[in-house]
């Protein structure tokens, strides 16, 4: 009970921390940071060293996969960026054979206190972010940590002993209980540590050792591959990737393997016992063989692997919403084109709230509402942060700065909306449930869409036509929320007193967003003129 | 969806009947515009058969009232059920156009 008890404590520790992670690198990724990072792995061998410096920090491949899946969804770095990295991480840990001699748990209990405290601490407030950041690694870290911790003590145990000593003679049952150990442990290092355990005791040969030290790397894989099963797009990319890595190392050498003992051709084996006496020593050689050798067969396929990646997994909408089209690096030494360039990517936040409402309609995928304001929420960041960068660091005219404010305004409505589509799409979810309430919620998609899809020709022409239109739509006598609203709270209206509650807040928030409609529209007129 | 058209007095009138949405608003829009470039200036559009509307039908009517304005025409709306009418409603299309309860009514005026 306490071992169950404690994988699901660990999971569940796991998942907020990477939710963690990943909702404050995003608040993180600024220009800047982002710049850095793609200075730091700008060509593939600069990526290798980074991956390396990951795994000897972490010691666990799983770990640090998902920090690099944070980094790729908060629009850290791209595919590209991390496919090096990936194998860099891999080789290196293929050379470090741990015995676990220092032991990062207590730095990470230290990080998560320190990390605590800051990030509740109201005077603290400008650390909140990096703090936020820490508190996700150090959760991620301690769930892990709780998980191996639950069933450490099953590899001591009589049984499990008793299974090993059962793989005695089969290569391949050796492989698989290499891999399934591996998989429940997490950590493919441990179950090596624990195989050099073995054949210096006595209990495997260096043969047998070969195949659990492949199957519990192939394992580590495998659990990295069920974890990223849900995810889409880049995501899936690097996971994949991770994944085929090892068992690529797999479909080299077990073969061969095989070939070496039956068929007495010399090679993995041989080399390992030619290198040192120690048995111990060869099986970390053959460790390191196999976590180097598809490295060096992937490096040289580096575009051609990250072209396939993106065939069999395109990048999602989301992620592509995500990302600024029209901002980049330099946009920001020429103030004014940088201010058309906030433009653009601001229609497209726009033409993102009528995807977030289609996703509400009868038929629709209200789950989607999230990964759509996920992108929205990153690319605001940049968004708002080339607006700040513009305004801090460059001396600019007055009709510069009566724009850029003006740009600044309109990303406050934005986000404003944004957020209120997502209160909105919970009512409406609730309020579906009821005939009346599903009529309020169809004409409501329906009403708003109309008046968003108006606000994008203004966006678009800024005619006086258009913005004349929004205005009757969006203006307090022409919002007719306010009579639909009276009609399903009268008593006729057959709705009960939870229904009455939660239409009258959907009914508020159609409110919010029709005026913020309205006021955007001037933005964009004030903006032409 | 289908469109019954008739002329009553110069005016066309459009009666709708079943769905104005995102799969019906192209064939409408393209019936509109080619009345209109064939020189019809008054319209009266009849909703009472009309079961749903949705942004993308609202837009036909924003489009073919934009391009009426152009040649100094005129749309106007009648006999639109609760459903409709709340959708109308909520997208401030009531101020837009002028709405009747009914053909008699809309074409009284005209």
């Amino acid at each position: 009970m306490l071992v169950a008890a404690s994988l699901v404590a660990g999971l569940g520790l796991f998942f907020v921390g990477l939710y963690f992670l990943t909702e404050h690198l995003k608040m993180l990724s600024g220009r800047r940071l982002r710049a850095r990072i793609a200075a730091w792995t700008k060509n593939p061998f600069m990526g290798v060293l980074w991956g390396g410096v990951f795994i000897a920090v972490t010691q666990s491949t799983a770990a640090t996969m998902f920090i690099l899946i944070s980094m790729l969804r908060s629009g850290m770095m791209g595919v590209r960026q991390a496919l090096p990295i990936i194998i860099g991480l891999n080789i290196i840990a293929g050379a470090i054979v741990l015995v676990l001699v220092i032991d990062i748990k207590v730095a990470v209990l230290f990080l998560l206190g320190i990390a605590g405290i800051v990030f509740t601490n109201d005077r603290a407030r400008a650390f909140r972010t990096i703090a936020g950041t820490l508190l996700g690694i150090s959760m991620l870290f301690l769930g892990l940590s709780t998980m191996k911790e639950a069933v450490a003590p099953l590899a001591q145990t009589e049984w499990f002993e008793e299974l090993l000593r059962w793989t005695q003679g089969s290569y391949l049952l050796g492989f698989a209980i290499g891999a399934a150990m591996s998989f429940v442990v997490q950590s493919s290092l441990a179950i090596v540590v624990l195989t050099i355990a073995f054949q210096t005791a006595g209990l495997f040969s260096l043969a047998e050792s070969i195949m659990v030290v492949y199957g519990a790397n192939v394992g580590s894989s495998l659990l990295t591959f069920v974890l990223c099963s849900k995810m889409t797009g880049q995501s899936k990319q690097i996971a994949m990737y991770q994944t085929a890595y090892n068992i690529i190392g797999a479909i080299i050498l077990v073969p061969a393997f095989y070939l070496e003992i039956y068929g007495n051709v010399p090679l993995i084996k041989t080399f390992a016992e030619g290198i040192t006496k120690s048995g111990g020593g060869q099986i970390a050689t053959v460790n390191l063989i196999f976590n180097a050798l598809p490295g060096i067969a992937l490096f040289v396929v580096l575009r051609p692997c990250a072209n396939l990646l993106e065939r069999l997994w395109p990048e999602s909408l989301e992620e592509q919403a995500s990302k600024p089209k029209y901002i980049h690096e330099r946009a920001t030494e020429d103030p004014d084109s940088a201010l058309d360039l906030v433009e653009l990517e601001q229609m497209r936040l726009l033409e993102s709230l009528s995807t977030c409402l289609d996703t509400q309609r009868q038929g629709g995928n209200p789950s989607r509402l999230s990964a759509n304001q996920d992108a929205s929420k990153v690319l605001g960041g940049i968004i708002r942060e080339t607006i700040s960068e513009l305004s801090t660091r460059r001396k600019l005219t007055e009709d510069t700065y009566e724009r850029l404010d003006r740009l600044l305004s309109l990303q406050h409505s934005l986000e404003a909306a944004d957020q209120a589509i997502a209160s909105l799409s919970k009512e409406f979810q609730a309020l579906r449930k009821a005939q009346h309430g599903a009529r309020f919620v169809d004409s409501s998609i329906e009403g708003l869409d109309a008046i968003v899809l108006t606000l994008i020709d203004v966006s678009k022409e800024r005619s006086a036509e258009d913005a004349v239109l929004l205005s009757a739509m969006t203006s307090e006598d022409g919002n007719g929320i306010k009579s639909v609203r009276s009609a399903y709270l009268s008593e006729e209206s057959g709705l009960d007193d939870t229904e009455r509650m939660r239409l009258l807040a959907a009914a508020n928030l159609c409110e919010r967003l029709i005026w913020l409609f309205g006021n955007m529209g001037r933005d964009y007129m004030a903006l032409k003129a | 969806m289908q469109i019954l058209i008739k002329k009553t007095n110069e005016v066309t009138v459009l009666a709708f009947e079943g769905r104005l949405d995102t799969q019906t608003s192209p064939d409408a829009q393209q019936q509109l515009t080619r009345l209109i470039e064939a020189g019809e200036k008054r319209f009266i559009v009849d909703f009472e058969k009309l079961d749903y509307i949705s942004s993308a039908g609202l837009r036909v009517l924003l489009v073919a009232a934009k391009q009426l304005k152009g040649i100094d025409g005129e749309l106007r709306i009648c006999s639109l059920n609760e459903v409709v009418g709340e959708v109308f409603d909520i997208s401030g299309f009531t101020t837009i156009f002028k709405i009747f309860g009914s053909e008699p009514e809309a074409l009284d005026g005209f």
